[in-house]
Parts: C-alpha cells; sequence; structure tokens
C-alpha cells in the first residue's frame, strides 16, 4: 500500500475518531455548565449506561432500529440517493404490523408464523412506498429529499388515521391502538436486559445485506452506479434500474426495522409523532463510512449516547433533549471533508518530500 | 533584453501525494517567445495553473519585474499582468465579439453600457495588433480560430504583459496555426512575453525563442531554440527515442462489419449534427475520422456503435440492427468504446482498479459462482490485465483516482481490448497522456485490427496520430463527409486542413467506391 493511500486511511479513521472524542467533551462540558451537580450528571452519562445489565440491556435495544434504518440509509447513499423515506417507514411499518395483527388475533395463528408473516408484509410495505419517491425522482426528476420528506409527512398522518379510525383502544383515555396479541410480539430472550428476539433477525438480515452489498453483481452495480452513473452507463449498466432497486432495498430494510421494534419493543401502537430512526439511521449510515459492514457499531455508539441521555435524564435535571445537539455536532464534523484535511495534506506532502521515499513518479 | 518573469524552485505536491512539480526555475524576457515542453504528466499544466492563480505551491516564489507575486486567483493573475489562453474558451455564444472582449470591464455612458464605445475600443486593440476580425458578430457566429482570437484580446485589453497558451494549435488546423503564430510574433515584437505550451515541436522550432524543458516533474533546462532541433528537445524531454512510427502490412479487403446508412442527427436548435451519412467499415481495418472539434464526428461515432442517438437512417453491426439496443447488448455483441474523457465515462475514480476492469463483465458467468461474484476468479483476470497492460498500481485495491492520466488510459484500455469485441470506437485514446502509453495504445490498436480482425475506429485531433495509425480516412465537415482517402500514404496535414476548413472539398462521385 503506498504511504499516500495510508495516511488518507489513517486520517479518515482519526477524523471519526475526533469527531465523536469532540461531541463527547461537548457533551461533558454542557453537563458541566448546566447541572447543579456536573461529576454525578457525568458519571451518569458516560459510566450509567455500563452500569446495570438492565441499562446496558437499554443500549442494544435503541442499538437495533437503528441498525436497520442505518443500512435502509447505506443502500440510498450507495447510489447517491438522500431519500429520507426510511422515517415514514418506520412508523407506517409499525402502524401496519400492529393493524395486521389485531386484524388476524382471531386465527390464533402459531407464533412463527404469524411473525413471520408480519415481518414479510412490512418488508413487501417498505419495498412498495420507497418505490414511490424513487420513481417520482427517476422519471420527473423531482428533488428526492422534497419528495421523501412530504411522504413522510403523509405516511405519518395515515398512521393517525388508522390508530384513530380503526385500531384505536378505546377503553384508555390516551391514543393507543389495543394491545398487540402475544402470538405476534417478539419474544423476549434475554428478559434481564429487555433484550428480544429481533436481534436474532438482525444477525440474519445482517449476513444477507453483507452479502448483497458486496459479494452479489446487484450490490456491485450499485457502488458503482453510485460512484460514477456516467461511467456505469458506458459499461452497460442499467442505471435508473439499479438506482430504483437500490432505494427499493433500503426502504424494505428500514420498514423491517419498524416492524422489529414495534413487535419486540411495544404492547401497543401508540406514535403519535415522527420517531426519529429514519433520521438517526443517516447519523449512523455517514459514521459508518456508508458500509453496511461497520453499521452495527455505528448504532451501538449512538445507542450508547443515546443510553447515557438517558439515564441522566432520569437521574438528574438534565432534559434527555441535549443529545439531538450533540448529534448535529456528530454529523457536521463527520460529514465535512475538509475537517483535518489540511493536517493530512500537510503529513501527504511531508511523506512525498521525504528523501526515503524518493520522487514519486507515478507514471 | 528585459528580464519579466522570474520562477524560482516552484515546488507543487497534490493532496494525492504526486509531486507535480520540484525545484523548477526559470525566466521569460519581455519580446519573447518561451516554449514549455515536456511529456503529459510532466507538470506543464500545473505549473502553468500555477502562474495563472489557478493552485497553490508549497515551495518557491515567482518575481514579476522584480516584484514578488502572490497569486490568489487567476483574477488577480489577470490584474497584475499575467493572462492565460485556454484550451477551451469561456465565452458567451450569445454576445457579440466586442461585448465578450469588454465583459467586466465594460465602458459606460451616463452608467449605461455603451456599445458603440465597446466596439470602437475592441475594433481598435484588434486592428492594432492585426486581428481580422469583425467585433459584431455574435460568439456564436464564428470559427473556433476567432473564438481564440477573442481570448487574445480579451487578455490584451485588460494589460496583461504575459500570455500563457496552453496547447492553442491543438484545435486550429495548419492554415488557421500560420495565422497565429504570424499574429504571435507581431505581440512578440511589440514587447509581450509569450509562454508557449505545445506538443508539436516542429511549431516550436519554427515560433520560439527559447524553450524550457521538463521531465517529471523537475526542471532539465532553457535553452535557445537556435542551439536546439527537434531530436535533442525530444530527448531531452523523453529521456530516450521513441518510436512513433509503426511498420503496418498492407491491409487486405475483409467482411463488412458495420454498414451504416443514411445516418441523420438532429440536435435541439433543429440543427443536423450529422447528414445523411452512409458508411461501410470493415473487419481489420482502422478508420481515422477527422475533422475540427464540432462538426460532427464524435457525435456520429459515437452514434454507430450506440452510445449515443440518431434520428434517422440504420446502422448494422454484422447484420444486426443496433436500433434500440441497450449498450449492455451492444457490448455482448461485440462493441467496445475508449471513450473520449477517460475522468467522466471511461472509468469511476474513487473505485478501484479491479472495480474500473470488470465493469463491463462482472455479471458474466466466468466471474460467477452461484450467483455470487466469484473473487477469486476476477482477482485473477484483474491481475493478469494488470502485467499485461502494464498498469503502475500498488494493487488491483487502489482507487484509480490515485493514478497517473496514463495508467487510468491503460485501465480503460484494458477493460475494452479484453471485452473480445469486434468492433472498437477509439475516441482520442491517446489526449494527454505520456509517449510511452501512447506508443503502446497505438500498437495495440494496430496488432488487434491487424492480428484480430476487429474494425476500428478511430477519432482523434491529433492529425499525425491519424495518419501514422489509420489504414483509411474520411473528414467531416458540417456533419457531412467531405474527403475519403482509401490509404494514407501520401496525405498530408496540410491536405487534412485543407478539407477540414472547407477549402476543398471531393464530390460524391470522387468518394463513390471509398466509403
Amino acid at each position: 500500500m503506498s504511504k499516500t493511500r495510508k495516511i488518507e486511511i489513517v486520517f479518515e479513521i482519526l477524523r471519526i475518531i475526533a469527531a465523536l472524542l469532540i461531541a463527547y467533551l461537548f457533551i461533558l462540558v454542557v453537563l458541566v455548565a448546566i447541572s447543579d451537580e456536573p461529576a454525578k450528571a457525568i458519571y451518569n452519562f458516560s459510566i450509567g449506561p455500563f452500569s446495570t445489565v438492565r441499562r446496558f440491556g437499554g443500549i442494544i435495544q435503541k442499538a437495533i432500529p437503528l441498525v436497520f434504518t442505518g443500512w435502509g440509509m447505506c443502500f440510498m447513499y450507495a447510489v447517491n440517493r438522500f431519500n429520507l423515506v426510511g422515517e415514514g417507514l418506520f412508523i407506517m411499518s409499525a402502524c401496519m404490523t400492529t393493524y395486521i395483527a389485531l386484524a388476524l388475533e382471531a386465527f390464533q395463528l402459531p407464533k412463527v408464523l404469524m411473525v413471520l408473516l408480519l415481518l414479510v408484509i412490512s418488508i413487501i410495505l417498505g419495498g412498495v412506498i420507497a418505490f414511490i419517491p424513487a420513481i417520482i425522482n427517476a422519471k420527473l426528476n423531482a428533488n428526492i429529499i422534497v419528495v421523501s420528506i412530504m411522504l413522510n409527512y403523509i405516511l405519518l398522518y395515515l398512521t393517525q388515521y388508522i390508530l384513530t379510525r380503526l385500531i384505536r383502544d378505546t377503553e384508555v383515555s390516551y391514543a393507543a391502538s389495543r394491545s398487540i396479541p402475544l402470538n405476534a410480539r417478539l419474544e423476549k430472550i434475554i428478559p434481564q436486559a429487555g433484550i428480544h428476539s429481533g436481534i436474532i433477525i438482525m444477525a440474519i438480515v445482517y449476513i444477507l445485506v453483507v452479502i448483497l452489498f458486496s459479494r452479489m453483481p446487484a450490490g456491485y452495480a450499485m457502488r458503482v452506479v453510485g460512484s460514477n452513473p456516467e461511467y456505469a452507463k458506458h459499461v452497460g449498466i442499467k442505471v435508473t434500474a439499479t438506482i430504483i432497486t437500490a432505494q427499493v432495498i433500503g426502504g424494505t430494510l428500514a420498514s423491517l426495522g419498524g416492524a422489529v421494534e414495534q413487535l419486540g419493543m411495544n404492547d401497543r401502537f401508540q406514535w403519535t409523532e415522527l420517531t426519529q430512526h429514519g433520521m438517526n439511521g443517516v447519523v449512523v449510515a455517514v459514521l459508518a463510512k456508508k458500509n453496511p459492514i461497520l453499521v452495527p457499531i455505528t448504532a451501538f455508539l449512538l445507542a450508547y449516547i443515546k443510553q447515557g441521555a438517558e439515564v441522566v435524564n432520569r437521574t438528574s435535571d438534565i432534559p434527555a433533549e441535549f443529545i439531538i445537539v450533540i448529534q448535529g455536532i456528530i454529523i457536521l464534523l463527520v460529514a465535512a471533508d475538509s475537517f483535518l484535511s489540511s493536517a493530512r495534506n500537510r503529513m501527504i506532502f511531508k511523506s512525498a518530500l521525504s528523501p526515503a521515499n524518493g520522487l514519486k513518479s507515478n507514471s | 533584453m528585459s528580464e519579466l518573469l522570474k520562477v524560482e524552485n516552484i515546488t507543487k505536491i497534490y493532496t494525492n501525494g504526486f509531486v507535480a512539480n520540484k525545484d523548477i526555475s526559470f525566466t521569460v524576457n519581455a519580446n519573447e517567445i518561451h516554449a514549455l515542453v515536456g511529456e503529459n504528466g510532466a507538470g506543464k499544466t500545473t505549473l502553468m495553473k500555477i502562474l495563472f492563480g489557478m493552485e497553490d505551491y508549497q515551495e518557491g516564489a515567482i518575481y514579476l519585474e522584480g516584484e514578488k507575486l502572490e497569486l490568489k486567483s487567476p483574477l488577480d493573475a489577470i490584474h497584475k499582468g499575467i493572462g492565460m489562453i485556454h484550451q477551451h474558451f469561456m465565452l458567451v455564444p450569445s454576445l457579440s465579439i466586442a461585448e465578450n472582449i469588454v465583459l467586466g470591464i465594460e465602458p459606460t455612458k451616463a452608467s449605461f453600457f455603451d456599445y458603440n464605445e465597446a466596439v470602437k475600443i475592441t475594433s481598435d486593440i484588434a486592428k492594432k495588433y492585426n486581428f481580422n476580425i469583425d467585433v459584431t458578430k455574435k460568439v456564436n457566429e464564428i470559427s473556433v480560430a476567432q473564438m481564440q482570437k477573442v481570448e487574445i484580446l480579451k487578455a490584451l485589453i485588460r494589460g496583461v504583459k504575459i500570455l500563457i497558451m496552453d496547447e492553442p494549435t491543438a484545435v486550429l488546423t495548419p492554415q488557421e496555426t500560420k495565422e497565429l503564430f504570424e499574429q504571435l510574433v507581431i505581440l512578440r515584437d511589440s514587447g509581450y512575453a509569450i509562454i508557449f505550451i505545445s506538443h508539436k515541436l516542429e511549431e516550436i522550432m519554427q515560433l520560439c525563442d527559447r524553450v524550457t524543458i521538463l521531465r517529471k516533474g523537475r526542471c532539465v533546462g532553457t535553452y535557445n531554440i537556435a542551439d536546439m532541433t527537434e531530436a535533442k528537445i525530444s530527448r531531452l524531454m523523453i529521456g530516450r527515442d521513441v518510436e512513433l512510427k509503426f511498420n503496418k502490412k498492407a491491409k487486405q479487403a475483409k467482411n463488412t462489419v458495420m454498414e451504416i446508412r443514411n445516418l441523420i442527427c438532429v440536435n435541439d436548435d433543429g440543427k443536423r449534427v450529422f447528414d445523411n451519412v452512409s458508411l461501410n467499415i470493415h473487419a481489420g481495418e482502422i478508420l481515422g475520422i477527422v475533422g475540427i472539434e464540432g462538426n460532427g464526428q464524435k457525435e456520429f461515432s459515437e452514434a454507430i456503435c450506440g452510445f449515443s442517438e440518431y434520428h434517422a437512417g440504420s446502422v448494422r453491426f454484422n447484420g444486426v440492427d443496433i436500433k434500440g439496443k441497450s449498450i449492455r447488448e451492444l457490448r455482448q455483441m461485440g462493441i467496445a468504446h475508449i471513450p473520449e474523457d477517460r475522468m467522466k465515462n471511461g472509468c469511476a475514480m474513487n473505485l478501484s482498479v479491479k472495480d474500473n476492469i470488470i465493469g463491463d463483465r462482472y455479471f458474466s458467468p466466468q466471474f460467477r459462482k452461484f450467483g455470487f461474484l466469484n473473487s477469486k476468479a476476477i482477482n485473477r483476470f484483474v491481475d493478469q490485465c494488470i502485467s499485461d497492460f502494464e498498469i503502475a498500481c500498488d494493487n488491483r485495491n487502489q482507487p484509480v483516482r490515485m493514478l497517473s492520466g496514463g495508467n487510468i488510459q491503460k485501465v480503460v484500455v484494458a477493460r475494452e481490448f479484453t471485452s473480445g469485441c469486434k468492433f472498437i470506437l477509439a475516441s482520442q485514446p491517446t489526449r494527454g497522456i505520456d509517449v510511452g502509453t501512447t506508443e503502446m495504445i497505438r500498437k495495440l490498436l494496430i496488432s488487434m485490427s491487424h492480428e484480430k480482425d476487429v474494425a476500428t475506429v478511430l477519432v482523434s485531433a491529433d492529425l499525425n496520430e491519424i495518419l501514422e495509425v489509420s489504414d483509411r480516412l474520411i473528414v467531416m465537415r458540417k456533419g457531412k463527409i467531405v474527403a475519403a482517402f482509401p490509404t494514407t500514404q501520401g496525405v498530408t496535414e496540410e491536405l487534412l486542413g485543407e478539407y477540414m476548413l472547407g477549402i476543398k472539398t471531393m464530390t460524391a462521385a470522387e468518394m463513390e467506391d471509398l466509403l
């Protein structure tokens, strides 16, 4: 490997670590500034998530849906389409699986069959809905960000229609669906940590995603199209079809995440606003350098910060919302290509000029 | 003779670690045409961009009339007195020549643009330096050579003292080149300094006073033209003698591979880009297509292999009509294409050498195992390509953007030449790459067609290349074939120039059996 390439890779990793560190330091400073008991708040934020099994389980619980939406965004990014429909799909999928589980309640299907059926439905739902902004963007050249965000609100209000008109439990005073039948719920496999069998689904999907992304011809075509559509066209890859396929796959993943979260974590469907899981998926994917292999790690990191904030929120006077600010900082630093670039360039210049390396003729 | 510009120990390193210039020093005098030569990749363009304020540098200094220059932008460079004529002109087609020249420094009357004054000052300056142009004409009505004059006038009216010209003759015919040289001599004698970049050594011998030679980013030296010969310069540039002449066997007539009948393409303005062109291309021959840029040869050549559109007529490839076929289908039928712009569609810069070589065949059974990509087979094939085509890279996973221009082109050539094609379109296959790779690509084109019976179409602005490599030639002008030569024997660049410019045209009867 050439020296230049090594320096580039080292700085790429440094950049992400530095971004996380800066955000982390910022959190600590904010905690010190606004908390009455800063030492306790810092302890709770940084060590708190690991202090009990239940809290650690909380990290895993929070990470699972982020892994799915993060993968979804990796596929959107692979073909250079900033399709944010994952946000709306997440809530839609949760709502639809609840609706269907309730509708099929009378049949008393075996658990395995019921869960499998619901997951398949969420996958189809995700694919079909993600196809809408993708095709509008491809055929009508409409801005994908605008179309997907507008679609998210349509999806949100559709779920509210379903919630209030079709599945609402009239016996509770707040807006919530009837209780999800037990045969539709994902088993808790580590009850003391609250971890449900969604983690197994995640592991299976992980293998499929990685194979598709880096070992299948279709995944290769997506990378080529994303990297240079003109080149893809020149070598005979069907650019539009590839772009749409990738977004459909991205949609199915986000949708699957919504179903797993709903069936694994919740008793009822009671979301009345967008959950931000889709947007957090963007953070996860960007941190993972848009590589699905790394997504579980970055999802875990983000979940850790979220869990830390939750612990602080529960044990002290800090509002949980402050982590949104933190996320913004991380994205800003990781997404900013030029962050640390002058240091990197100086290293490259120095190494190119060093007598040991000689003059790289490069031809 | 007064020293105008002094460049001292300039070192420039790009962020990919490539040392483009190392300790370059030379001086340029007033009343001088100073040639700058070097192979592609030797650092000429980088050096010029530095002088024009488009690139920064890590070490060294530039002095203009003894004063140290810190150029921040091209605008800054123009203010200080350094102008540059690019290969691609930056003009507003819908405005008149006069308006283009005064753009940004418009004369005003009562704070309104004074068109008459603009016409007056621009025609005055044109007359002063003997530029024969009508400044009231719109830029979209004038020829490339005239656009170049407009660019020169734009620089002159802004008061530059040094004019950098980046391969100004690449877009000109021999006749236009001669006219340009006369004007450059007038400018020189009126006190300007001209830095003249060119690959054509005979032009340098003819026009320039001194020459600075670059090799692999370093300055070999500055010499008086009077003491030099073409051979001497070329040896200093390359460090060895290069053979760009080839021994070609006489070709025998083979079966027709491509039959083109009455092909027409109309652009958005309703203008015919190429018009009613009919042509046969045979196995085992190299057909050269020449023409001044923008006369339809690019669009025509891409249309016949299905990479761009046509609106009427037919193209039959081995008897099959190509209309409506996807690029993948065409490639599987045996069509290959080395595109004109390797950065834009020849490869994906951020992907690896491997990904760029298998781009057109990753899905073929040869590279698949149970539906998955067969890494072993792919790696074996790619490594073979890297060694066969002498691609200088660290390994197959290195991103293509880290390679030099010549090596990027080798990646493209490796892909297209190993595709098992029966027809190949080579568009400007050696533009902007080093002599060694140029030699290799030309040899490959010849051996592919003469030994493997590939039908080859070569489109190139380099007339010398066309004459060296082609078996047969056609000249295109305004979308039509205006001349055809069954052999390159006895055809000169000047003769081609006359047909390209429209000074001469062959009649349909003259070309009847040649198309």
